[in-house]
């Protein structure tokens, strides 16, 4: 990195903080602080919507995803748009009109505060730690790029974000969100531009789709049917559709992105980008991490992205071995160079079969050496390209685009947190008849908590590769639930206070038992959850002889 | 149609033919 690189990153983040403090001027009301005064236009609550989910995470890990296994990940994202039709025909309408500040507010008008209450907590507990997490996993792979310690880099990206976000609320946080979507498609445009570049340097452009496609990097849907399968048609449409209706529907940091649009329709708008959009911007990403790979195939890349353990390696009983994989590695990378010059296919399969091999071979000797099990380099592949092959100032930006990337989507958690715990808790159970002032006070007060507790979490789950699964694997138990008890609340009369309380803990118990017991790909605990709680929910409502009720019209 | 129903009908139909040519796309270049 150059100077003017480091000119570019600071400038880019201190406009932020800059202009997200000047934001602060509209929200000296709780309103305004959290919903904006519900003012904001469609288009920028859209792009808030997408920025929140485009994390750091996203911009290194889903083009090192591209980059090892091609575009098949965004099937994930096939389930999007039909829930944004859904949402925006059912759960939009109802919030928007209740004029709630959170999710689970409605819960307590439909059923009762026990239901709200449960429905909250699931949400903090799992989205705060979530939320170290989401800040740990760019902060590592940015440590090793920049040569960082860790908590200095968590300080870099938390600091500014805490205080931005606790200053200028939830539209600081949106209008971040605007800025970081242009420069993030900016930045991968460029960095397209770039690849593509070296690459027509050596081959055509379909020469090249063909050495990508001879690899399995364009294979991107994948009709087969199998339940432990993470990546098909089927999970994506499926279990992915009742993930995205969960996680847009019912929880705090995406609903409440809406929720400060201007209208109903204007809300139901902000979604639809998100339908229209999503998949395009995905693939925009992947399919960089695809280029990257054809890049590789005529520039020398390392054989490890991940140099955090090269000088342990180097003093380590393997060194002789891991000198001798990484002189094979340089032959075969000629040879294969070669091979995708002629257009030899056979030739170029057989080669880069050898390549995989190789540094297969080369990460178990990293493992063996550290005992570090999870080492791998996917986080690492498009930072390096970044830092290496890309011109002066770009990588200021890109590199600014990734810290922005981590704080964009952590400021609109942190303030869906502060969210939660003031309307949801505080306000409704413990000091219920207070001034504006106060509350907008507790609430930068629970801005500030919820952020240097994400910081502690960070710096936590960077060393601990096992709460990181333990946190992702929480919050697909309580998702498929909590969309079970909005659609209990929404789309039934029947459902009775009892019956969604209940319902709600079987479901959680049920996703429990199959999450630990069974080998089924993630996405389909969201459909068991909800469907327990419908199943068990109704159950309860209708032998406890409840009489049906109107469903609430708000 | 009013607005709402068109823009529900177009984004079924434009992820339906992404679908479709990511499909091809996959088998084109393999």
């Amino acid at each position: 990195m150059t100077i003017l690189d480091w000119f570019v990153v600071a400038a880019y983040v201190g406009w932020v903080v800059i202009d997200g403090l000047r934001r602060s001027k509209g929200t000296d009301k709780v309103d305004g602080y959290f919903l904006a005064s519900r003012s904001l236009p469609w288009w920028a609550v859209g792009l808030s919507v997408m920025a929140t989910q485009m994390s750091a995470v996203t911009m290194v890990g889903t083009t090192g995803q591209g980059y090892v296994s091609g575009l098949r990940f965004v099937q994930f994202y096939f389930g999007l748009p039909l829930a944004m039709v859904i949402l925006s025909l059912t759960v939009v309408p109802f919030f928007t009109r209740a004029r709630v500040y959170t999710a689970y507010e409605y819960l307590e008008r439909r059923f009762d505060v026990r239901t709200r209450s449960l429905a909250a907590f699931l949400f903090l507990m799992g989205r705060a730690f979530s939320l170290g997490v989401t800040l740990a996993a760019p902060a590592v792979v940015m440590s090793a790029i920049l040569g960082w310690h860790l908590p200095a880099t968590v300080a870099a990206i938390c600091v500014p974000m805490i205080i931005y976000t606790t200053i200028g609320g939830v539209q600081a946080v949106a209008w971040t969100d605007v800025k970081q979507m242009f420069i993030v498609v900016f930045g991968m445009s460029a960095a397209v531009v770039v690849l593509l570049y070296g690459i027509l340097q050596h081959v055509p452009l379909g020469q090249a789709m063909h050495l990508a496609g001879a690899a399995g990097r364009l294979h991107a849907v994948d009709f087969t049917f199998d339940a432990t399968e993470t990546y098909t048609i089927w999970t994506g449409m499926i279990g992915g559709l009742f993930l995205m209706l969960a996680y847009f529907g019912c929880d705090q940091s995406q609903v409440q992105r809406y929720l400060t649009a201007r209208s109903i329709d204007e809300a139901r708008h902000s979604l639809l980008m998100s339908a229209y959009v999503k998949i395009p911007l995905q693939l925009l990403i992947l399919m960089s991490g695809v280029l990257v790979f054809v890049f590789y195939l005529f520039q020398q890349p390392p054989l490890l992205f991940n140099h955090s353990y090269d000088a342990q390696v180097a003093a380590g009983p393997y060194a002789a071995d891991y000198r001798s994989v990484e002189e094979q590695f340089n032959r075969e990378i000629a040879v294969r160079r070669d091979a995708a010059t002629s257009g030899d296919r056979e030739a170029f399969l057989a080669s880069d079969a050898r390549v995989r091999e190789l540094r297969s071979r080369a990460a178990d000797i990293v493992k063996q050496t550290t005992g570090d099990q999870r080492y791998s380099d996917v986080n690492y592949v498009f930072p390096t390209f970044i830092t290496t092959r890309m011109p002066i100032g770009l990588v200021g930006l890109m590199i600014a685009a990734i810290f922005v990337a981590a704080m964009s989507a952590s400021g609109g958690e942190l303030n869906a947190l502060a969210t939660a715990t003031i309307i949801d808790f505080y306000r409704r159970h413990w000091v219920t008849q207070a001034s504006e002032s106060h509350y907008l006070m507790v609430s930068k007060l629970a801005t500030v908590f919820w952020g240097l507790f994400a910081c502690v979490v960070a710096i936590f789950a960077a060393n601990q590769g096992s709460l990181i699964e333990v946190v992702n694997r929480y919050g697909s138990i309580y998702y498929g639930s909590l969309l079970g008890v909005f659609i209990l609340a929404i789309l039934t009369k029947r459902a009775t206070a009892a019956g969604a309380f209940w319902g709600m803990l079987a479901g959680m118990a049920v996703v429990l038992t199959v999450a630990w017991t069974l080998p089924i790909a993630f996405l389909w605990h969201n459909l068991i959850g909800a469907v327990v709680v419908v199943v068990v929910g109704m159950l309860i409502s209708v032998l406890s002889g409840a009489p049906a009720r109107e469903t609430q019209r708000v | 149609m009013p607005g709402m129903v068109k823009n529900y009908v177009a984004v079924i139909v434009i992820e339906a033919a992404i679908i479709v040519a990511l499909w091809w796309f996959g088998n084109v270049f393999s």
